[in-house]
């Protein structure tokens, strides 16, 4: 049996692989430069988290680009465990949650809307991101307010001593990104701009249909999306910094046609989307093994959507009577606060991070509405002029939502290590405030050099739900607070891995069961507009589980990369209102395959291929069918999501071909092809007969083969 | 060039044509039972539909199967109906059993059915409190310039999140109407004389049932809340799926309230339909008249065509009064019965349903191992409230009767 002697060995071989273990992380943040991101990667490897991945910038802008721009959503679409949704939109089904339970930060703030283009292209600009943290399980005390994910987006800081940049074009935007010092070592800038070029195309289209058609009807329309980010750093010191982030992304959709003869018609819709971030960060090291960060942020996101539509007749006295109509509806989330953020390390065995968060949330969502009928003179006035009917309604929330968290990560014994930690959240709105205790484990055990073990639980709460009634990211969607008829949603996941990493190789298993509780689901006719002033009572409250076994396998020398993942997954759905019973939730997909690979054969050349396979989404068709009468039926619906679409599988491959210039500049083309065999995937489905009169599916794909080319230059 | 433009041109063809993916249904479902019963407290006993429901998918086998009493059981607080085959009637592949049984608030019903080659299914629910209508109110207002009935019913009490009501406004009609009988011309009397004898009243009363949803005005279309039109057809016990609407009751959750009181409008169009003096109903007619018995009619020999007759037109009939009703009919419903009363709703009007990209907010069953409803109310009803009235003045009848002829008597 072990003897003193035996002990004092065993604490002397804990207390140096303790050391090992904190020493690099601790001797590495020293300075706040460059180093503090190795720091940050080395901790990484030895993380006690869970369901962590990282993805720095420069895997980022690499590989195959959708319309010629690299998406950090869709390079997250590929990992395991997380499901897509449809095709070529920026959903995030992250363990069976349920597209809007993720949080999004952008250099720490929340961002609402992450989509441009109705979801084709995230809100986030490759090429001013750094690195971006995304978790699935085991999230550290530090983050809350989303059940399923953690999308944590830091933008590069600008470069203190010398100017460069990067000039992008793609198949439908252009992309500028510039960076450099304004006082050489001490302040610098990062700024990139980006811009969808669509509008510039179609504008000369329509200005010729109107020139052939002499101006009446004259037809109006185009699209542009647009963002802008901007980092200005300071360093006051080697051990203060302050970074000033801007972030403003905007759609517009407009289209009309106006004639104005007899006839006199003005038809226009607008549509405008957004985001506005605004964050000053100082990050300060107090002390050797204690620093800080503080932030302060604002935030806007927000919708406006309208139409004008005037038709009417022009009499021969030159009056116009007509039917007059306007429409618009406004969604915003205003969000303002600070985080104060702790770094302590105590001693070898303890690293404390610690601190509080205090966020006001504004939330307005209101419709308004005008109309006129001039042609019915049975609704003029007694005065003779058409009635006007005027107006609308809306929702107005204020909520705060602070919060304090404190975790620790200490070594035990015997390669044991612990994350632990407690969140407390609150949120109140509506003079109603809901407390929260959300405690966070991890724990880790080093079995060999390159392979451990790892088990963790976590508890998350939401206090933000999004008013949609349809799958998709609609500019109409908007996002209203907890209150008591629709109250936080809570989700508990435990999760637990073994992780094998040999030199050039990584073999990871991991699984997870989750749950959450009181989830919303819109329960009503379906419409592009939810209702907004009774919105609680429309959605219908049930839980979720899910649970599954990711499988990762790669291999990575500096030439070539080959990864593989494998996902086996079960994703549940219980609404009473729905069904009594379990049922499989929309985006249930069984089995999820990427393979994904890099080559490099020379420095100019980069091939890149990855070929994405899941098991098909769900929908619902009507099960059964009752024949009465002799020659009359009844077709019935059993239960939701009864039927699953085909299988969903495409290639993309892509080539880097970059041309080194002297001074470091470099030219660089993409060639990108989405769906090389132009495998036509199941968007929707709906019921059909084949030639025998039996029933069968019929699905539709919408996405074929789609070829882009871009070309950059960096300077 | 020709030769590119022509490849582009098959391969868009291509990418195209494969748009269509069709997919086999096969395993989507296997045969199950189906049932709708809806136990009703404080209304007549209801009956129940049992059917055998094949998989949308396969075609018909052509099995028709029969049920007989010993199949089913229907207890309730545990304790076994009894029922025998004499309350099952058969329609094709339908039974419908009456069981002949009244309900009570508070009873808990379950039922029961074997299989016989497929799952024995079972369903339970409970008989929902007695709803109650504190006060039935009636205002007069204008809305797009015409004038509506606005209806305020109150209960006693504000309603909470996990209550549920169906609505049905019955509109009675009670019309009297003269009919004149036209007489030949009696020149001996003067050059236009007539005696209108001998004059027949006759009083027509019709029901019928209105939607009590809340759209009034073309302005509500722009806010259009769509669950404010939830409704479905509610008829004899029996829920009717589909787009036709027999008698519509409306579904109210708490959304609809405002605290205890709900209202909408009667459409001062249908008061228009209702005073049109020249209604067709197909309802009770007091008195009765004897119906003549049609003799049959001797084929017509295609030979000699038939001297067209003029048509002999009706004699008039003068509405002299008229007066509409309105009674209010408030289930309270069991949260089941109200889930699937709103996926029959939606299934019939949310036109993306199918299209994946909404929730699946159009189906429901509460049958453990096959398909359909065992969900319950409770009923009652308001009195008949006199919406409006028209009486013709004994002036005017007298001047219909005894018409006063130019330069005559």
């Amino acid at each position: 049996m072990f003897n003193r002697k035996h002990i004092a060995l065993a604490f002397a071989a804990t207390t140096l692989a303790a050391a090992n273990l904190f020493g690099q992380v601790v001797e590495k943040r020293d300075t706040l430069e460059t180093s503090y991101v190795t720091a940050v990667k080395e901790k990484m490897r030895n993380t006690t988290q869970t369901g962590l991945t990282r993805l720095e910038g420069d895997k980022l802008r690499s590989g195959v680009a959708v319309f010629g721009t690299p998406d950090i959503i869709k390079s997250l679409q590929m990992l395991p465990g997380v499901a897509a949704g449809n095709e070529l939109m920026s959903g995030l089904y992250v363990h069976g949650g349920d597209g809007n339970d993720n949080l999004f930060l952008l250099d720490g703030v929340p961002l609402y809307n992450i989509a441009h283009f109705g979801g084709f292209f995230s809100s986030f600009n490759t090429d001013v991101v750094d690195n971006l943290d995304f978790y699935k399980s085991g999230f550290p005390a530090r983050y809350g307010g989303r059940l399923s994910s953690v999308v944590d987006v830091e933008t590069s800081e600008g470069n203190m001593n010398e100017y460069h940049g990067n000039v992008s074009l793609g198949l439908i935007d252009g992309r500028i990104q510039v960076e450099g010092p304004i006082i050489k070592d001490r302040t610098s800038f990062n700024a990139g701009l980006r811009r969808s070029w669509m509008d510039v195309v179609t504008a000369p289209a329509i200005a010729y249909a109107n020139w052939k058609n002499g101006g009446s009807p004259k037809v109006d329309g185009g699209y542009a999306m647009w963002d802008l980010n901007t980092r200005v750093t300071h360093k006051f010191s080697p051990s203060s910094k302050l970074n000033a982030n801007f972030y403003w992304g905007s759609d517009d959709l407009h289209a009309g046609i106006n004639e104005d003869s007899d006839l006199v018609l003005k038809m226009n819709t607008r549509t405008t989307w957004g985001s506005l971030a605004a964050s000053v960060n100082w990050e300060y090291k107090y002390a050797p093994k204690l620093s800080g960060k503080l932030l302060g942020y604002y935030s806007r996101s927000g919708s406006d959507v309208g139409y004008t539509f005037d038709v009417g007749t022009r009499s021969d006295d030159g009056s116009v009577a007509s039917l007059y109509m306007d429409d618009d509806n406004i969604c915003a989330v205003r969000d303002g606060g600070f985080k104060y953020d702790f770094d302590w390390y105590p001693n070898s065995f303890n690293h404390m991070r610690f601190g509080a968060a205090m966020a006001y949330h504004h939330y307005n969502t209101s419709r308004k509405y005008e109309q006129r009928n001039g042609l019915m003179p049975s609704l003029e006035g007694e005065d003779g002029t058409p009635e006007t009917n005027t107006g609308g309604d809306g929702k107005a929330y204020d909520a705060f939502e602070p919060a304090l968290y404190a975790e620790n990560e200490f070594f035990i014994a015997y390669n044991f290590t612990l994350n632990a930690g407690l969140r407390l959240s609150m949120f109140s709105s509506g003079g109603k405030t809901w407390v929260n205790p959300e405690p966070r484990a991890a724990i880790k055990w080093m079995i060999t050099k390159d392979l451990c073990s790892k088990l963790s639980y976590t508890r998350m709460s939401q206090y933000a739900h999004l008013v949609s009634a349809m799958y998709i990211e609609l500019p109409t969607n908007s996002w209203m607070p907890s209150t008591p008829s629709a109250p936080p949603m809570v989700s508990d996941q435990i999760a637990g891995g073994l992780y094998f990493t040999p030199e050039h190789f990584r073999f990871n298993v991991e699984g997870w069961y989750k749950t959450m509780d009181g989830m919303l689901s819109y329960n009503g006719a379906n419409a592009f507009y939810p209702p907004l002033v009774n919105w609680e009572t429309s959605f219908t409250s049930g839980k979720g589980e899910s649970y599954g076994l990711e499988v990762e396998a790669g291999y990575e020398s500096p030439k070539l990369e080959l990864t593989a993942y494998y996902t086996l997954c079960w994703s549940w759905r219980q609404f009473e209102a729905y069904y009594p019973f379990p049922f499989p939730d929309h985006n249930d997909n069984r089995h999820k395959v990427n393979l994904v690979g890099t080559w490099k054969p020379s420095r100019n050349w980069s091939l890149y291929f990855n070929w994405n396979y899941h098991s098909g989404n769900r929908i619902t068709l009507p099960s059964h069918v009752i024949y009465f009468h002799e020659s009359h039926s009844n077709m019935l619906f059993q239960a939701p999501y009864n039927t699953k679409l085909p299988d969903y599988h495409r290639l993309d491959i892509g080539a880097d071909y970059r041309i080194f210039l002297p001074d470091r500049k470099q030219l660089a083309f993409n060639l990108s092809i989405y769906n090389v065999y132009n495998h036509m995937n199941a968007s929707f489905a709906m019921l059909d007969t084949d030639s025998d009169g039996n029933y069968i599916g019929m699905a539709y794909g919408l996405v074929p083969i789609i070829p882009t080319l871009s070309a950059s230059f960096k300077f | 060039m020709k030769v590119l433009k022509i490849g582009v041109l098959l391969a868009f063809a291509a990418a195209l044509s494969s748009c269509e993916i069709p997919f086999a249904l096969d395993d989507v479902s296997e045969p199950v039972i189906y049932v709708q019963y809806i136990p009703a407290g404080g209304s007549d006993a209801p009956g129940m539909r049992i059917a055998y429901a094949d998989p949308a998918f396969g075609k018909d086998d052509g099995k028709r199967y029969s049920l007989s009493a010993g199949d089913v059981l229907i207890s309730v607080n545990g304790k076994a109906m009894p029922l025998d085959d004499s309350q099952i009637e058969s329609d094709g592949n339908m039974f419908t059993l009456r069981p002949g049984c009244r309900f009570a608030p508070g009873d808990k019903v379950r039922v029961e059915v074997k299989g016989h080659g497929v799952k024995d299914i079972h369903a339970e629910t409970t008989v929902p409190q007695m709803p109650e209508i504190a006060s039935v109110g009636l205002e007069k207002v204008q809305r797009d310039s015409s004038e509506a009935t606005r209806v305020l019913m109150t209960l006693p009490s504000a309603v909470s999140d996990r209550d549920y009501y169906g609505l049905k406004t019955a509109i009675r009609t009670t019309a009297v109407s003269m009919t004149v009988p036209k007489m030949p011309p009696m020149p001996q009397f003067g050059p236009t004389a007539a005696f209108p004898l001998p004059v027949q009243l006759d009083t027509t009363v019709s029901v019928i049932y209105t939607s009590a949803g809340q759209i009034a005005t073309t302005a509500d279309i722009n806010n259009l809340d769509l669950d404010g039109f939830a409704s479905i057809s509610f008829e004899n016990g029996f829920i009717s799926s589909g787009l036709f609407r027999g008698e519509p009751m409306m579904l109210l959750s708490s959304r609809r309230f405002d605290g205890a009181e709900y209202s909408f409008y009667v459409n001062s169009l249908d008061s228009f339909s209702w005073s049109d003096i020249d209604f067709d109903f197909d309802e009770p007619v007091l008195p009765d008249e004897p119906v003549e018995p049609v003799e049959p009619v001797d084929p017509v020999d295609p030979e000699e065509p038939e001297e067209p007759e003029e048509p002999e037109m009706p004699d008039p009939k003068i509405l002299i009064s008229s007066k509409q009703e309105i009674r209010l009919e408030l289930y309270r419903l069991s949260d089941e019965l109200y889930n699937y009363c709103k996926a029959q709703y939606l299934v019939s009007f949310n036109m993306l349903s199918n299209f994946g990209v909404t929730p699946p907010n159009f189906t429901y069953s509460n049958i453990v191992g096959g398909i359909g409803i065992v969900g319950a109310m409770s009923v009652t009803t308001s009195d008949w409230q006199t919406l409006s009235e028209f009486e013709m003045s004994a002036q005017d009848i007298m001047e219909i009767l005894f018409p006063k002829t130019p330069g005559g008597h």
